[in-house]
């Protein structure tokens, strides 16, 4: 482990990495990985590779639709009926079903691009990378901004956006810059922000008990106890961090449908 | 066209669009200060009353929001 070399005296009988060494605490570094050739580096594997693997999947799961589903085909239309029922229509409304696959696809490749951090022998959310959540929002707020002005007119949707109705008037003055910085510039920083922390801060966390248990590990009261407990905090926060992926990766498709679902109507 | 009715699905969008309206009012109203305190000579004296006023701002607007949302004048609370 590179990086920060934090001298920890509580833990200095049970050190682990050779006599008089600190507790090696991850930071940041741990999110550089060398790339594999070129600019292809881990992240950018994984990503293909999930991707891949959920074409694969629904492929194989699709293929052949029977009346009565086989075991693939249920939990692909598990899948599917999730995103349908749970996000567009209720959210979107009927006419959201033209952007169920878009959610779909969206839903997806967030939840296996997060999930990646917790699967042995992979072990990076790929979603830690900053640029992959901006990629993603920099989409979603292209789509909701081109559906929004063709829903309501260039600058109508602008004006809708504004000038919410039921408000005073001389507020608005100082109001409709909010909403526009809110929903223009706002929008999707806090979307792709929300998405890359919660990657980035559950990876670090795993990753810091993970080498507490490896450094604690040595015959001593201190090390033997305390890398137990790290051990089982790191199964711990495996089984929360797999319960966060999924979150974030709903958060993410909700919210696009939401903001797709303001574009083509205005607010009332 | 009729917007769907505001649901429990609709939580954590409102809870987002709060901090949106925060973030955005802080940004208008502290860059808006920052940049009239500029004019004035006192660039940080105009940061702090921007933000504090974009707080103040953001805030009704996220109080009328939400008055509008729940318990406003056409809602059905009592059904």
């Amino acid at each position: 482990m590179q990086g920060a070399v934090v001298p920890m005296s509580e833990v200095e009988p049970g050190c682990h990495l050779g006599s008089g060494c600190g507790f090696p605490a991850p930071d940041a570094s741990i999110f550089d990985i060398e790339p594999y050739f070129g600019n292809f580096t881990k992240p950018v594997f994984l990503l293909l590779l999930g991707s891949l693997l959920i074409i694969i999947f629904f492929l194989a799961a699709f293929r052949r639709p029977q009346l009565i589903p086989s075991k693939l085909q249920s939990i692909g239309e598990m899948g599917y009926l999730f995103i349908r029922d749970g996000i567009s229509r209720e959210v979107i409304g009927k006419d959201g079903d033209r952007f169920v696959p878009l959610l779909f696809s969206i839903f997806f490749f967030v939840w296996i691009g997060n999930l990646w951090g917790i699967i042995p022998g992979a072990q990076f959310p790929v979603n830690s990378r900053f640029a992959f959540p901006v990629g993603l929002a920099i989409t979603v707020w292209c789509i909701y901004m081109f559906l929004g002005m063709r829903h309501q007119g260039p600058i109508k949707f602008f004006t809708n956006m504004m000038f919410p109705p039921g408000m005073p008037k001389a507020i608005y003055i100082i109001l409709a810059p909010i909403e526009l910085i809110s929903n223009v510039l706002v929008r999707p920083v806090t979307l792709s922000i929300r998405l890359f922390a919660n990657m980035f801060a559950g990876h670090l966390l795993l990753t810091v008990f993970t080498v507490a248990a490896f450094y604690l590990a040595s015959p001593s009261v201190i090390g033997i106890l305390g890398s137990a407990t790290s051990f089982l905090m790191t199964v711990i926060f495996t089984a929360f961090e797999a319960l966060i992926q999924a979150l974030q990766a709903y958060i993410f498709t909700l919210l696009t449908a939401v903001y797709i679902a303001g574009s083509l109507h205005a607010e009332h | 066209m009729k917007a769907p009715k505001p649901t429990d699905r609709e939580a954590p969008n409102v809870a987002w669009t709060v901090m949106n309206n925060l973030i955005a009012g802080i940004l208008v109203y502290g860059g808006l200060g920052y940049l009239i305190g500029l004019w004035l000579g006192n660039a940080p004296v105009g940061l702090a009353i921007g933000t504090v006023f974009g707080l103040v701002a953001s805030t009704f607007l996220i109080a009328f929001r939400l008055r509008q949302l729940d318990g406003g004048p056409n809602t059905q609370r009592e059904a």
